[in-house]
């Protein structure tokens, strides 16, 4: 008797709130021709020295805006369970890399130096100000980010560097591929918005429907929005 | 309004010739300080900046700042600061181009060289009074004015090389390099190994940085250099080195027998640990100049040697629990040498102690009360509150 009960309360529970399917979306993001220029308004004074190593031209053609794309979605129609998704930043030939990085809500993100010299980060994000001092060669600090949406990193010491936490209140999300691709799987039947994410481009949300375990294909046209 | 100005200024006069012969890439940065500020009854000008019949409560801007780069190529570089200052009266209406340099770098070269008036390679302070990088760390307290500041060289009231009008009045002061952190020339750099451990900059020009009336004029020349070494990732250690006459042209020049002559030597240190940082500096500064008579009010054959020593240094703390606050505290000192039994300026020592506020990216708040005292003057009535909001656009 008690063993029905509980197969009872199990089909009742996942009938009222679970979800079914494995759904996937997938798509291309289209890109313009030129590369957008990250506006810089508020960071800092250009020190016209355009010394730069091997190293440092490597990390910036990986920080371009076509590499750091985050495409996520967001759930309209039920309650996305937490999952935690830690991120790693690092700061090397003075530079964030990534400059980019998409966390859940309460996750961590650990900053790394591994450069050769001292480096700061702070934020003045509001509900996500923070200041982690000088910190040598070396050195992790793990930040755990609790506000949702972006939280703009610097450095105190080195006033070129900037970064940015994407904070999302979904476990769904990814980044951008090399060929300019992106595939979400395994996601619940229902009804999301789904979000593209990079501070060079202006925000794109549009409504997303999934059902029944298929495979959505969805371009997304950032041509216009750089 | 006045950024606007500037802004179409600099446009019309600099870059809008160059866009017709090259294709620029522009970066524009502005801020502005507002400043409110009061003084003790002996305030002077030449220390804090307040001249002793301005000395009642004031809100105003102190100066606007305009900052613009321009890419012409991956080799060249135009550097534009033009500047909005309040001068002594108090009026926000002294236009100044402290910056205006182009700067060549060859590809994978490490070496550049910079065509202009730029800031002197001297010490570490200049760079820390006029900031070309925007760090919260590296903007100074909510002062700019320095030490090394005599009223008079060798008993030549006037042979000062700075001139500042009060109430149509002209004063007259002579300086060491750091007053006014710029000079016009040619300088070169050289970013000696690839992880800026070691940095050496050499500059040939007038190094009488707010000289502007007769900016090549050969009284004026002199050579400054600087290297910086960075022994470990916590300790950034100068050493500055300035020789010349630095001295403005005035009508007292055609007479004298011999120009003056000024040597400095400078070291600077940086070093920090987690949320606290130490800066220091000292420098010594040796000249020789002719001797005037004063009854006489002629110079004599005789050359006269004296000197100063000064020494700096401030105390920074950031604190981890609000984020964006910084306590600091900064103590100057400069000691002169004697002539003919006494001294040819008086010892001035000053206590800094301020606070900052990073309230956003764009909004910085410095707040300090400055503790000056100066021999020949009653004590501490130099004393300034100062308290600075800069707005950066």
């Amino acid at each position: 008797m008690i063993k029905w009960t509980f197969f009872l309360l199990i089909i009742t529970t996942n009938l009222c709130f679970g979800q079914s399917g494995n759904n996937t979306i997938q798509g291309e993001i289209l890109l313009p021709d030129f590369s957008p220029t990250l506006l810089q308004r508020g960071k800092s004074y250009r020190s016209p020295n355009p010394n730069r190593s091997a190293e440092k031209n490597r990390l910036d053609g990986l920080n371009v805006p076509s590499r750091n794309i985050y495409i996520s979605l967001h759930p309209k129609s039920f309650q996305a369970k937490f999952v935690q998704k830690d991120a790693r930043i690092t700061q090397r030939e003075k530079t964030f890399f990534p400059n980019i990085v998409a966390i859940t809500a309460e996750s961590t993100v650990y900053l790394l130096n591994e450069d050769e010299h001292y480096h700061n980060i702070y934020s003045l994000t509001p509900k996500a100000r923070f200041n982690i001092g000088r910190r040598p060669p070396g050195n992790v600090y793990a930040k755990k980010i609790s506000k949702v949406g972006v939280v703009k990193l610097g450095c105190d010491i080195h006033p070129e560097m900037g970064a940015v936490i994407l904070s999302l209140d979904t476990p769904y999300f990814t980044k951008i591929k090399a060929n300019g691709t992106y595939t979400i799987s395994g996601l619940p039947d229902g009804e999301y918005e789904l979000r593209v994410y990079h501070p060079a481009f202006r925000a794109h949300r549009e409504p997303v429907s999934l059902e029944r375990g298929r495979v959505v294909k969805k371009d997304i046209n950032l041509k216009n929005k750089a | 309004m006045l950024v606007k100005k500037l802004a179409l200024w600099t446009t019309i006069s600099i870059f809008l010739p160059l866009s017709l012969l090259a294709q620029l890439k522009l970066d524009w940065n502005a801020w502005a300080d507002l400043e409110l500020s009061k003084a003790q009854a002996n305030s002077h000008y030449f220390y804090n900046q307040i001249h002793k019949n301005k000395l009642d409560w004031r809100l105003g801007f102190s100066d606007i700042n305009l900052v613009t780069t321009a890419q012409l190529d991956s080799n060249w570089v135009i550097q534009v600061r033009a500047q909005l200052k309040r001068n002594a009266n108090q009026a926000l209406d002294a236009f100044l181009m402290p910056a205006a340099f182009i700067q060549y770098q060859p590809k994978k070269q490490s070496w550049r060289l910079a065509l202009g008036r730029y800031i002197i390679p001297f010490g570490s302070f200049t760079e820390r009074q006029h900031p070309k990088d925007r760090t919260f760390i590296n903007i100074p307290l909510a002062y700019s004015f320095y030490q090394n500041v005599a009223a008079q060289l060798g008993y030549v009231d006037d042979l000062g090389e700075t001139k500042t009008e009060v109430d149509e009045m002209v004063f007259w002061g002579s300086t060491m390099v750091y007053y006014g952190g710029y000079t016009q020339g040619l300088k070169f750099d050289w970013d000696i190994d690839e992880a800026d451990r070691w940095i050496w900059s050499l500059s040939i020009g007038n190094s009488s940085p707010n000289i502007l009336d007769s900016p090549f004029a050969r009284e004026n020349w002199g050579i400054s250099t600087r290297l910086r070494y960075r022994p470990a990732y916590f300790w950034e250690q100068g050493v500055s080195l300035s020789t010349g006459t630095f001295v403005q042209r005035t009508s007292l020049f055609d007479q004298l027998p011999a120009h003056p002559k000024q040597w400095l030597l400078g070291t600077d240190w940086r070093t920090g640990i987690g949320f606290w940082e130490l800066t220091g500096e000292v420098i010594g500064a040796w000249y020789r100049a002719p001797v005037f008579d004063r009854d006489s009010a002629t110079f004599g054959a005789n050359e006269v040697e004296f000197s100063s020593m000064a020494f700096s240094t401030q105390l920074r703390y950031e604190t981890p629990f609000i984020s964006g606050l910084y306590l600091a505290y900064r103590f100057d000192f400069i000691s002169f040498s004697k002539l003919e039994d006494s001294q040819w300026d008086s010892r001035v020592e000053a206590h800094n102690f301020g606070m900052g506020y990073k309230i956003n990216r764009f909004l910085l708040l410095r707040t300090n009360y400055l503790l000056q005292y100066k021999a020949d003057r009653p004590n501490w009535e130099q004393n300034t509150f100062r308290s600075t909001l800069t707005l950066h656009f």
